[in-house]
């Protein structure tokens, strides 16, 4: 039985500090933004309408909230159900990533009041390739909210108790909770394999937007397998982003980190590198764009340190056992992967990207910096709060809890699942 | 109205069977598509697959472009033109053509803008065939702006690399008309071009490196067209790059010899080699010393032009003279013959008794045998020896 | 199973993924009526009026002509931009000047109107490449995707920001007048018409006077052609132009997308196989994996056990 329990814990911490500033410090540029205009605060311009604002917050946003999707594939298409533990935090990761993917756009997109516009069915533009990734996240964020419904089901149902005239909605809520419970079930499982079926189309999709620039692109990264390397690369970071998570998520809260688990997602991370770095290394071959790795160039260079500090180094690690069974060693080479993707992202969107008149190259300005870290930040925050609002994190067992010495960590009543659906079985 | 005038134009041309050669440029085609193509096509005219400006390959004389230069001479044309057809940001301009025509004898003639004249009627005007605008229908035929601007800037902006458009007319301020056409300055005249007398030019030839060039004498005298020697000059070659080139071009390609060779092609190496400097063409080593009036006219007055040579001219005065001259202006000494007391009082007829100009019949009045010459005066086929 | 399976999974994505050789034939191509405008460099005389046309006819900035006028504007190499649709350059390749004037080439296949989110750029059956700004959303993928580097975005409006770029003259070619810059053209270098009848024009051009040009009509093959056409006396890539290839741009992405979402056939038969595979290893998941459990929930964290061990 997988209990699950929001956690009980002290929300302001020195980092929580830390990373409140960050994300003020991004909202004072955002504000700018809205104020004076996305010139005023970043260097995008004619030459480089595209920076870290779709490199990072998008593409690699998206990217990094794979682990929702294989998470899910996994546990629930697979029926590897012990890494059902992990789907929740997975999910989490997914839907507050996907979030804060469309938050990122509504400070980069020029009129992001028409941000609703591709659902319009007169504005459908079948043919482009940044359409089907639009309106794949559109539905990908709300199938991620309805595979999290459950969750909320689960913390408030009986427990509706709205204050003061809200009060008036407790029994319409009360009501929907109860309906959503017997109903949602029945057909989650179309609704996992929609998020999984979503996922690759975007995820493939979010390569395909830069095979139409074949003029602007260097070599080393314009190749019309790029759909297939961004599907196979946003499968590989997605263990590597729960490993990531699931360990800071326990080190925050006191936990002891899932490492039987872990550990073996991260062979099969290891196995999954190898399968990426054969496709993108048979595809040079294929092209014959080998020989730019020779030229001494920032491309190059990014190249090199994307592949080997990206791949090869963290899929030989992951290959040893004693590497993926101690923590440090299994949170830095998935770290390696996630750094390694984002790198990827932000090669194929910045450092590859060659406009015909550019006088000098992109490099993002300051607000940008700031507007991506605290969007980054305000994730993180925000992850803190539902996993205290709502059951996400695994009920610790009591040999967990023998394990684990920091006792500070105070758990709220659990909540067991089976209980839910128990009634419904019996 | 305009295209009733065109397709008036190209009627014409369709009945005379010419089609006109290309333009500086890139001017009018005959249409791409249409009737105009199926009846005349361009062997008509041109010899050659792709004529171009400076090699038209037109197959004879007859066609426009020649017989426009043949004919028409500079002196033919209006003096000023106003050029207010198309007046919008600019007031109109007024083109000193006299000033250009005469520029232009320089190298192509006329037909250095009047490409397309018909034989047997004066240049047509710049709109007969240019549309106010460019007609869809036909985009490969410039329209009339595109047509004059063309045509002025080709050479101007060769010659001071500018596109100033004040060079030609003034800007309208403010939409108003400031500086009206009638105010607008066309007195523009080019100074006079200073020709030398002698130009002697150092060669390497061994049996006489210096050739002496009276120049002239080549163009006063021998009635020389500047563009006979300076062939393909245009106003740049003096203008902008006065410096860096040549009245003659590139002096990196002149070879004098060709330009000489022109009409000199008979003449040996020491003809102009080693010449003296003051040994000039003698009209008197033909046989016919010039004197009086014939010593100041020009060679063609006289001689007309063949090939690149000329002819041999009638020696009859009534072949120039035809009408005679009027009573009291005639010298007879002019001709040689100083007329005595006896003489002068004689008709004309009297002595010339063929006609004016035919050598005089002495023997009708003299019993003897003797006969005039220009040179030896009256002999007799008895006595050899002369009596003057 | 799960191993096997799930690289048979990837197998099969990857063929629905990959596009089968290099690309397919493209559905668009030039077409019949379209218009076009061909521009002969080497009648230009960088005069500029052009600009100062295409300024006061889309209302943009610096309507005064004679800041037009002005040659320092050749000092350096200029892009059009969102308040300037066309601009003129001037280059020496050879020592003597040569202008080229730049704008918006209104491709015949363009890549902005493949790359557009929301359909707000249109390929007009007249060939004009027309932009829908009550659609725009401001991406900017559109500035990303167009091979000449054309359209322009106003960065420093807060709210209403919109794409900018050539329009064509959209209003004068319903008239049935000529785009603004041809009708000004003191020259008349610019020549607009039908798009295959300057195509003849230019050939014929070039046959005519072969000193005059280089032997290649820009934008006649460039990225599928273009609907405007140069001519010239040097390559166009020594007057600032970008040296393309003959395939329109949006062939690859266009040939990827319409694979994988052929008729929807992929994307279903994806789905149904995932269920399948779902369905399939439901019982084997559980005897692999939880000895307690008897039911499976289709949700995780549903009944199935012994994950927190």
């Amino acid at each position: 039985m997988i209990e699950a329990a929001p956690i009980r814990h002290k929300f302001f911490t020195r980092g929580v500090y830390v990373l409140l500033a960050i994300a003020l410090f991004g909202a004072f540029f955002a504000a700018k933004r809205f104020l004076y205009g996305i010139g005023a605060i970043s260097n995008l311009n004619d030459q480089y309408p595209w920076g870290i604002w779709i490199a990072i917050d998008v593409a690699s946003g998206v990217a990094l909230a794979a682990g929702g999707f294989t998470t899910a594939a996994l546990a629930h298409i697979f029926h590897r159900h012990r890494y059902a533990a992990l789907v929740r935090p997975a999910l989490l990761t997914a839907l507050l990533g996907y979030t804060f993917v469309a938050l990122g756009l509504m400070v980069d997109l020029g009129r992001f009041y028409n941000i609703w516009h591709p659902i319009m069915p007169s504005m459908w533009s079948g043919h482009s390739v940044l359409f089907e990734v639009g309106i794949c996240v559109m539905i990908y964020l709300t199938v991620l909210y309805i595979e999290f419904l459950p969750i909320a089901v689960e913390r408030f149902m009986g427990r509706v108790g709205l204050p003061g005239l809200l009060g008036s909605l407790n029994g319409l809520i009360e009501f929907l909770l109860r309906l959503f419970d017997r109903t949602l079930s029945r057909v989650m499982a179309l609704f996992i394999v929609a998020g999984v079926l979503l996922s690759c189309l975007h995820q493939s999709s979010l390569g395909a937007l830069m095979v139409i620039v074949p003029y602007k692109m260097h070599p080393l990264w314009h190749t019309p397998v790029l759909p297939l390397l961004f599907l196979l690369s946003a499968i590989t970071v997605g263990f590597p982003m729960v490993i990531l998570e699931s360990i800071w998520a326990s080190r925050s809260f006191g936990r002891k980190p899932e490492m039987h688990l872990l550990s073996s997602m991260g062979k099969a991370v290891s196995v999954m590198l190898f399968v990426y770095f054969s496709f993108k290394l048979g595809d040079m071959i294929i092209r014959g764009t080998l020989p730019w790795l020779l030229q001494p160039s920032l491309e190059a260079f990014m190249y090199l340190l994307e592949i080997i500090g990206g791949v090869v180094v963290p899929a030989v690690m992951l290959m040893s056992p004693k590497i993926r069974h101690s923590v440090p060693g299994l949170l830095a080479s998935a770290l390696m992967v996630v750094l390694g993707v984002v790198l990827n992202r932000i090669n194929v969107f910045i450092t590859a990207y060659t406009p015909v008149y550019a006088t000098e190259r992109y490099f993002p300005a300051i607000g940008e910096i700031a507007v991506t870290a605290g969007l980054i930040a305000t994730l993180i925050l925000m992850y803190r709060v539902m996993v205290m609002v709502f059951p996400v994190l695994a009920v610790e067992t009591e040999a967990d809890r023998a394990i684990d010495g920091r006792r500070d960590t105070q758990k709220g009543p659990p909540i067991k699942i089976a209980a839910l659906a128990g009634r419904r079985n019996q | 109205m305009r295209s009733l005038l065109f397709s008036l134009v190209v009627a014409f041309f369709l009945t005379a069977g010419f089609v006109a050669a290309g333009d500086p440029f890139d001017g009018p085609m005959p249409p791409l598509k249409g009737e105009a193509v199926k009846e005349v096509d361009c062997e008509h005219c041109h010899v050659c697959e792709q004529p171009t400006y400076d090699e038209p390959c037109l197959k004879d004389q007859s066609c426009p472009r020649d017989v426009a230069a043949a004919k028409l001479s500079p002196e033919l044309g209006p003096d000023v033109i106003i050029l207010d057809q198309l007046e919008d940001l600019y007031v109109p301009v007024r083109f000193n053509h006299r000033a250009h025509a005469t520029m232009t004898e320089m190298d192509g003639g006329c037909p250095t803008c009047h490409h397309f004249t018909p034989p047997d009627r004066p240049h047509p005007e710049c709109r007969e065939c240019h549309p106010g605008s460019v007609l869809l229908s036909d985009i490969a035929q410039p329209g009339l702006k595109g047509a004059y601007h063309r045509q002025c800037l080709g050479c101007h902006v060769e010659w001071d690399s500018s596109t100033e458009c004040e060079i030609c007319h003034a800007k309208k301020a403010g939409g108003a008309l400031h500086g009206s056409a009638t105010t607008f300055t066309t007195e523009i005249h080019h100074t006079p071009i200073e020709i030398s007398d002698l130009i002697v030019m150092k060669t390497e030839y061994e049996e006489g490196d210096e050739v002496p060039f009276h120049h002239s004498a080549h163009v006063k005298l021998y009635g020389a067209e500047c563009s006979l020697c300076h062939m393909h000059q245009n106003c740049s070659s003096c203008h902008v790059h006065a410096e860096a080139s040549h009245p003659m071009g590139d002096p990196d390609k002149i070879d004098l010899h060709d330009t000489c060779y022109r009409c000199h092609d008979d003449n040996n190496c020491e003809y102009c080699h080693g010449r003296a400097h003051d040994d000039r063409f003698d009209h008197a080593d033909t046989g016919w010393l010039l004197k009086s009036y014939h010593a100041s006219v020009g060679c063609t007055t006289c001689h007309a032009r063949q090939n690149n040579g000329l002819t041999k001219p009638d020696p009859r005065c009534a072949a120039c003279h035809p009408d005679g001259w009027a009573e009291g202006k005639f010298n007879h000494s002019d001709t040689g013959v100083r007329l005595d007391e006896t003489h002068v009082e004689a008709d004309c007829v009297d002595c010339h008794t063929d006609g004016f100009g035919s050598p005089a019949i002495c023997s009708d009045c003299h019993d003897d045998d003797r006969v005039y010459n220009h040179q030896t005066g009256f002999e007799s086929p008895d006595s050899p020896e002369s009596a003057d | 199973m799960d191993r096997r399976e799930f690289t048979k999974l990837l197998g099969s994505m990857g063929l629905a993924l990959v596009p089968g050789k290099a690309a397919a034939s493209h559905p668009h191509g030039p077409l019949a009526d379209g218009v076009g405008v061909l521009v002969d460099t080497t009648v230009c005389i960088g005069c500029r009026k052009c600009e100062w046309a295409c300024n006061r006819s889309n209302n943009l900035p610096e309507e005064e002509l004679s800041s037009f006028e002005s040659k320092a504007a050749f000092d350096s190499y200029r892009r059009p931009d969102a308040s300037h649709y066309t601009v003129v350059n001037e280059f020496k390749p050879n020592g003597e000047a040569i202008w080229a004037k730049t704008q918006c080439m209104h491709c015949e296949d363009p890549a902005c109107v493949s790359a557009c989110i929301v359909s707000a750029f249109k390929k007009r059956s007249d060939g004009v490449v027309a932009y829908d700004l009550s659609r725009c959303l401001g991406c900017r993928y559109c500035i990303l995707a167009c091979p000449f580097q054309i359209p322009a975005y106003e960065y420093d409006n807060a709210f209403t920001p919109q794409v900018r770029k050539c329009t064509f003259c959209i209003e004068r070619l319903d008239e049935g007048k000529a785009p603004a810059c041809v009708s000004i053209c003191p020259v008349e270098c610019l020549t607009y018409g039908k798009r295959e009848e300057l195509i003849e024009l230019a050939h014929r051009k070039i046959e005519r006077n072969p000193d005059r040009y280089v032997d290649h009509v820009y934008g006649e093959h460039e990225v599928g052609g273009t609907s405007w056409l140069y001519l010239s006396s040097v390559p166009m890539t020594e007057l600032g132009f970008p040296d393309l290839g003959t395939d329109a741009v949006p062939c690859v992405t266009e040939t990827i997308q319409h694979s994988i979402f052929k008729n929807f056939i992929p994307p279903i038969a994806l789905f149904a196989f995932l269920c399948q595979i779902m369905w399939l290893t439901r019982e084997h998941g559980n005897s692999d994996d939880a000895e307690k459990s008897d039911t499976v929930d289709a949700y995780g964290g549903g009944d199935e056990g012994g994950t927190a061990s």
